[in-house]
Formats: C-alpha cells, sequence, structure tokens
C-alpha cells in the first residue's frame, strides 16, 4: 500500500468515502456533535487529519456542507463533527439518526500552526461554535503538554447555555489549559464573566509577547478586534492565527466559490496568518 | 518577442490537401473540433469536413457588439475569437464528477470512468493557447488535479492558427500572449491565400505533419505569412497597462470606480461564461424520481451570481459592485498570487459579449489614473 | 504586577498618582459603587473581578460587565457625571487601587503632566470599554441562536 500523507483526502478528491452515524450526541440547541465510523476499514486506516482541518459531510441528493473535524487527532476510528442547523444540509443531517450512511471526503485544508507554538504561551480565543475547530488543537496541546509553556482558552457565547462541550471543561483544566469563558447575556443563575472575549484577552496577563501565539476562529468581527488586542498586547502579527469561513463547494481549489482576496479558503485557509489577510478583514463585501 | 523558429520545421499545405489534415486526425481517433457559423456566431463544435469552416466571413466587434461579415477572400480563419473557447471541451460546461447509490449497506460513492474522448482542436489562437496553458495551472497545478480536465488536456491535439487580423478588442500583445503562437500547439497555421504554412510544435504535431501533403515552403510564403501576422500585431488598438496591476487593484478595493462600473453592471455573466480561464463552478446533485440513484453535476457557475458566495448565514458578496470587483480582481491581481500569472489573455471576449460594452482595460485604466494610494501612500 | 492601566503612564506620573493613592481589599460580596449613587473613588482592580450590574425593572439586577484586574470603575465622578452608572459588586476577594476623587481632580489640575497621561489612560480605558460594549452589541452570536 501506498503511503498517504496526513491531512490529504487518500483517494480521488471528488470520490465521498462511506460513513456512518455512530452516535450522536446533542451539545447546546441547535448543535450536535455526529461521532462518524468509516464503512470501509481501510478508509478508516488511511485517514488522518491535522487540527483545523474539515470535511467536506455529503448528503445524496442534498449537497455537501464544510464542518471542521472536532476529535482528537490521535484517536483513529471515529471522527466527530459538531454541527449546527444552517442550511440544507445539516438541516437534513439533523434528521439522521445513528446507523444512517452518508459521504465524506477530506480532510481539506491548512492546520493551527501547533509545532509553531513549541515552548511559547498558546492563547486560543473563540466564540459559539467557533470552539469546534479549535477542540481538536486543545486536544493536542493536551497530548503534547509539556511542549508549550502556558495555555490559555478564552471563550465567549452569547449566553450561558451556548457555552459548547462545558462538560469537558474541568478536565481541561486539570490537565494544563487555562479555562476562561465569558458570556454576553447573563442569566441571573451565571456567575461566571460577562462581556466580550476580547476583554479576557485585554486583562489577561502576557508575560513573554515575543513567544505568544493567539490562535482564534469566531465571528469576522470578533477575530479583527482579537487581533487588535493582541497586537496591543505586543503579540507579534505573525502569531496571530484565524480561521476564516467562507462558501465551500469543491474543498480542493477548484471552484472558486472560497475566494478571499487570494486566499481559497478551502486549500489556503481555513487557518490562515492574521497579517496574511487583514487588509481585506475590514472590506466590505470582499 | 516572438521564438524565431528555424524554417525547415516550415512546410506549406496547399488548401486542396487541407481536408487530409482532418481525415488523418479522425483516422487517429480524434473528434476534431473547430470554428463553424451557428446562429450567427462563430462558435466552435464537431466538424468532419472543411466545408464546415466559416470560409470567407469574419467578425466585426465592438464593446456590446458582435455581427458577422462575408469577406472579399475565401480566408478559413478570417475571423478572430467568437463567444465559444476550447474551455467547453477541456472544462465541460456540465459534467458528472461522481455519482452515489443506495444499496442493502448504505450510500455507496462512485467517481466516472476516465474519459476516452480525444479531442484535435482546429483553429486555436494564441490568446487561447494562453488560456489553456492558464487553466492547465489551475486544475493540473496542483495541490489538486482535477481528473476530468486532465485526462481531456493530456488527449488533446492542438492545431493552432495565428492570426492575422485584429479586432479593435483585442489586447493580446498588452498581455504578451500573442498575436504569434509560439508555444503550446502541435501544429501551428498560417493562413495564405492558397495554403498554410505549417509548422510543427511538438513530436506528436511533427509525425503528423510528415503524413499530411506537404510541400517545401518558398521564402515568398515565408515572408507572405509574417507579414500577415504582423497585420495582427498593427491593427491592435486596445492596451491594457498591466505595470504593477496586482497591487493597484488590490490596495484601491474602495475605489469609487467600482461603484461607477458596478452601476452598469448587470451580473448578466456574460463575461465569465464567455472567458476562456474563468474556471468557477459548482457541484449540485441531481436525483432520480426514487431518489436512489444520485449524480453530482459540476457546471460552470459565475461569481457575479448572487448564490455563488452565500453562506448559511448570509452572503459575502451583495451588491453587483462587490461582484464586479472581485471578479475583476481576482482576474488581474489576486491570480498572480494564486497561479503566478495573471488570469486575463487579452482575447477581449469580455468586453464584445458584455450587453453594456463595459471594458475592462478602461475601467483598470480609470483606476490607474486616479490612484487613491498614490498620493496618501496608503489605503483607506 | 504590571496592569494595562498604569503601565503607559510615564514614572512621574505613576509616583504622584501613588502618593494620593491607597491600596484596598474588597471582599466578595461587598459594593464598591452604587448606581444612582455618587461615587467619590475612582478604583482600578489589581486582581479579582468586580461584577457591573444595572436595575432592570422586572429583571432585578442584570450583570452588563463583569471587571478584572487593570479595568478601572467608578469613574463618574470624575469625569463630572451625576453618579454611578452601574453599580460595581466584588465576585471574589479583590484587590484594588484607590483614588480620592478630590485629591485626583486636583493633581490632574495642577500638575499637567500628572493630569494629561492620566486622562489620557482613563479616555484610553472608556474607550476600550466601548469597543466592547459596541461588540456586545453587534450580538456576534445571534445567528448561531434558535
Amino acid at each position: 500500500m501506498s503511503t498517504v500523507t496526513a491531512g490529504t483526502p487518500a483517494t480521488d478528491p471528488w470520490l465521498a468515502q462511506t460513513v456512518r452515524i455512530a452516535g450522536i450526541t446533542d451539545e447546546i440547541e441547535g448543535v450536535a456533535t455526529y461521532h462518524l465510523d468509516f464503512a470501509d476499514a481501510s478508509a478508516a486506516g488511511s485517514f488522518s487529519f491535522r487540527p483545523g482541518q474539515f470535511n467536506m459531510l455529503y448528503l445524496p441528493g442534498v449537497g455537501e456542507a464544510a464542518i471542521s473535524i472536532s476529535s482528537d487527532p490521535l484517536l483513529h476510528g471515529t471522527l466527530d463533527h459538531t454541527v449546527r442547523i444552517a442550511g440544507q444540509v445539516t438541516t437534513e443531517l439533523a434528521r439522521a439518526g445513528v446507523g444512517a450512511t452518508f459521504g465524506l471526503r477530506g480532510p481539506f485544508g491548512s492546520s493551527w500552526p501547533i509545532d509553531e507554538c513549541l515552548e511559547g504561551d498558546v492563547i486560543l480565543v473563540t466564540g459559539g461554535i467557533g470552539l469546534a475547530p479549535l477542540r481538536p488543537a486543545i486536544y493536542e496541546l493536551l497530548n503534547r503538554r509539556t511542549e508549550f509553556g502556558n495555555v490559555t482558552l478564552l471563550y465567549g457565547a452569547r449566553h450561558p447555555f451556548g457555552l459548547l462541550y462545558s462538560a469537558e471543561y474541568d478536565d481541561w483544566q486539570a490537565n494544563g489549559v487555562d479555562v476562561n469563558t465569558t458570556v454576553d447575556r447573563a442569566s441571573p443563575a451565571w456567575q461566571g464573566n460577562v462581556g466580550v472575549v476580547t476583554q479576557l484577552l485585554d486583562r489577561m496577563p502576557v508575560a513573554d509577547p515575543e513567544r505568544t501565539s493567539v490562535l482564534c476562529c469566531g465571528p469576522e468581527v470578533m477575530m479583527w478586534y482579537t487581533a487588535r488586542s493582541a497586537l496591543g498586547r505586543g503579540i507579534p502579527k505573525e502569531r496571530i492565527w484565524i480561521s476564516l469561513e467562507r462558501n465551500m463547494n469543491c474543498a480542493i481549489g477548484l471552484c472558486g466559490h472560497c475566494q478571499f482576496g487570494p486566499t481559497f479558503v478551502c486549500k489556503d485557509g481555513p487557518v490562515v496568518r492574521y497579517d496574511r489577510v487583514s487588509q481585506y478583514l475590514r472590506v466590505e463585501g470582499f | 518577442m516572438s521564438t524565431q523558429l528555424p524554417s525547415e520545421c516550415h512546410m506549406f499545405l496547399p488548401k486542396s490537401e487541407f481536408q487530409l489534415l482532418i481525415d488523418l486526425l479522425r483516422g487517429d481517433g480524434f473528434t476534431v473540433v473547430g470554428p463553424m457559423i451557428d446562429q450567427e456566431a462563430i462558435v466552435y463544435d464537431e466538424i468532419t469536413s472543411v466545408e464546415e469552416l466559416p470560409l470567407g466571413w469574419t467578425d466585426r466587434q465592438e464593446p456590446g457588439h458582435y455581427r458577422l461579415q462575408q469577406r472579399d477572400d475565401d480566408a478559413y480563419f478570417g475571423f478572430v475569437v467568437g463567444p465559444h473557447s476550447w474551455k467547453k471541451y477541456l472544462f465541460p460546461p456540465l459534467t458528472t464528477v461522481a455519482s452515489a447509490q443506495k444499496t442493502d449497506s448504505g450510500w455507496q460513492m462512485r467517481t466516472p470512468d476516465p474519459e476516452t474522448t480525444k479531442f484535435a482542436f482546429l483553429g486555436v489562437r494564441a490568446c487561447e493557447l494562453a488560456a489553456i496553458a492558464v487553466q492547465d495551472r489551475v486544475f493540473t497545478g496542483g495541490p489538486y488535479v482535477d481528473p476530468i480536465y486532465s485526462e481531456r488536456r493530456q488527449q488533446a491535439f492542438i492545431i493552432a492558427v495565428n492570426c492575422t487580423e485584429a479586432a479593435p478588442t483585442c489586447f493580446c500583445s498588452s498581455m504578451n500572449t500573442g498575436p504569434r503562437c509560439t508555444s503550446g500547439f502541435d501544429l501551428a497555421l498560417t493562413e495564405l491565400e492558397d495554403g498554410f504554412v505549417v509548422e510543427a510544435g511538438s513530436e506528436a504535431g511533427e509525425s503528423l505533419m510528415s503524413r499530411l501533403s506537404t510541400q517545401q515552403v518558398t521564402a515568398a510564403q515565408l515572408a507572405s505569412a509574417e507579414s500577415c501576422r504582423q497585420q495582427a500585431v498593427d491593427q491592435q488598438s486596445r492596451q491594457l497597462d498591466t505595470e504593477g496591476i496586482r497591487d493597484l487593484l488590490l490596495e484601491n478595493l474602495e475605489h469609487s470606480r467600482w461603484e461607477e462600473v458596478g452601476s452598469r453592471c448587470l451580473g448578466c455573466t456574460n463575461c465569465t461564461m464567455v472567458c476562456p480561464t474563468c474556471f468557477c463552478c459548482s457541484v449540485e446533485d441531481v436525483t432520480d424520481l426514487a431518489g436512489e440513484n444520485v449524480e453530482r453535476n459540476r457546471h460552470w457557475d459565475s461569481c457575479f451570481n448572487l448564490s455563488f458566495s452565500h453562506m448559511s448565514h448570509g452572503t459575502t458578496r451583495n451588491t453587483i459592485t462587490q461582484r464586479y470587483r472581485q471578479w475583476l480582481t481576482h482576474k488581474l491581481a489576486s491570480w498572480h498570487d494564486q497561479f503566478d500569472t495573471s488570469g486575463c489573455v487579452g482575447c477581449g471576449r469580455c468586453i464584445t459579449w458584455c450587453p453594456v460594452g463595459i471594458d475592462l482595460t478602461e475601467e483598470v485604466a480609470a483606476i490607474r489614473n486616479d490612484d487613491c494610494t498614490s498620493e496618501t501612500g496608503g489605503t483607506a | 504586577m504590571s496592569l494595562q492601566f498604569t503601565s503607559q503612564l510615564p514614572e512621574v506620573a505613576r509616583e504622584a498618582l501613588a502618593g494620593i493613592a491607597a491600596e484596598r481589599t474588597i471582599a466578595k460580596g461587598q459594593t464598591l459603587c452604587r448606581e444612582g449613587e455618587s461615587c467619590h473613588e475612582l478604583f482600578l482592580v489589581a486582581s479579582g473581578h468586580v461584577g457591573l450590574d444595572m436595575l432592570v425593572p422586572g429583571r432585578g439586577q442584570v450583570r452588563v460587565m463583569t471587571l478584572g484586574p487593570g479595568e478601572v470603575l467608578a469613574w463618574s465622578a470624575l469625569v463630572g457625571n451625576q453618579g454611578a452608572t452601574a453599580t460595581g459588586i466584588a465576585l471574589e476577594e479583590t484587590e484594588t487601587i484607590v483614588f480620592p476623587d478630590d485629591a485626583l481632580i486636583n493633581l490632574c489640575q495642577t500638575n499637567h503632566d500628572v493630569g494629561y497621561p492620566m486622562m489620557r489612560e482613563l479616555a484610553k480605558a472608556i474607550s476600550r470599554r466601548l469597543v466592547t460594549s459596541r461588540l456586545q452589541l453587534l450580538d456576534l452570536f445571534e445567528q448561531e441562536s434558535l
């Protein structure tokens, strides 16, 4: 058998593999995590991904949706995709039960620059469902915890019941990720932080900004202000990474849909260095 | 500019022997595609005989204007370029990229078997050779290779034809893509009154040329071919100043000219359909009535379509202004970052086929003449 | 400990301000300022967290923001407003640096080498607060909620 490079599809990029829903975890309202198994054991064996990459989930007769992989890259076999009901494909997916089959192409795209964070501090800044593409990065940082300095997660949601994966925070905290959550709108029972996530970055201590990396995923406005805050704290622009979202159709850089200036978000992204796209982030409709 | 090929590579093919070229190609299993008149335009379609070529016809082109006109000679290739380009064969407007069947053990996906159709393109102009080279980079430059384009491209036999006239919409000289065919062909023809000066550009071309009933080319014929080709150079009036064009456009994304051109643009997608390098497409599912057999069909799409940048929580490019800006900045600027070449080959099709005659060379010049970065030194 | 608010101040200003400031530990649950009431001190949070609450009839006290290290509160008195616009309540034991408003105003008015940088840092703090409030207002995760 030929060896397969980690993080690229093992076959014809147009060919979807059959996957089966092994389990479904309801996360927050309108969001569920689908645990997928490959029908073909050899496809499972040859599949490996890097944190931040995505798959095209294909529901025959409906279409495809680009969904980031949210499981631990070291765990082979089952792949997790945390999906928010938004369009036709995800609406149809929400109707599918355990045992249903559909197609999967991937993995595609760039990944979080974990190896460029070595020995420095890492700050993950995210909001809402943006935590899903960062969860594999959290797992990898935990798997290799001794290779990094302080690891801090700053996570914001609209309201307390919009916080994803909340059952895992204690485990992350216990294993060396400083988990900080905040909500835009507090409920009376909420004892945690209120305010936007950039405020957490504004006030957290940054001991060695030159060696601190920021990995950010969320709405573009949030990422823009996160970068602004990070730059204000002396973190170099080369160490700020964001994950972009655009219409994805082919996922292989051949259909043109996902362009963001010179960047094909599907193959040059979704994870890009902030300074490589910053000039376009505030151009309306670009 | 043009690479001078040694004259021994050139032969003379009398028009009386022209049909043999098509016959030989067909005998070798090629589907020969060439220019022909259909619905008052010169288009590309399958041909079996030189009789089907637009003998004695030419095209008159202006921004937003295209008309056929009878020539006063019997030239086979006495026109420039029409609404079609060869991308319709290499990158078909509609094709199946994959399929899915519902089985007892769930959905099974397949991709189609390799293509078996071999195309021979007769009448490929220099700008079109450049366009094919551009699409080669797009579809086969990696990291992913499009299997459909790749199959068709590898099997294609290309017979170029040097332009002997230029339309007012042509600006290939500006783009360094023509009018002389210098590479990327198997055979290249320059049409004279009674025949063609033929040159081979590949081993396959040489081999085919050796089977044609050619004659030794005379110095007079070579000189005549050269002067015909020079006419296409001399007739070009349109220009696009490409100096620093990438930065010019990407640093002027908020220029008022975008609104101005956006108010004229109809968003009809014509420019992207006729463009020989535009590659935007969409894949959509087509299913049988039972919902158990599904084809994934890829069709040409356009960045001018509103749905093109649609996401579940909103559309990125909501206005025609934003979509025109996307098209032009991609074509002339970010294409350089992506594929290390311009996306424009200077064929002028987008100018001719724009219903309101928008001329990209004029749009770039307007931005250049009022470059808002040159004075302030920074973007807004 | 380096706080964003004071780290930008010139040494001379920091020394002069230290002369009028006091450190104060606020116990969990204790109020620093109360909405609608005059407050005669400006607080800079050194550690811990302070909730900013506003009273909304029918909803009670609504937490609109949480402040942490490096952030200031109760600037109303200093900038001449009529009273605090929110209630500040310590969410845990919180270390603060406290500036009495009359001494601070006096210092800023008489010594512009202190007054200008101080007001500039305060303006930056207010600007940051305004940006975060706007981002909150944008309700960026609204589409994610059903």
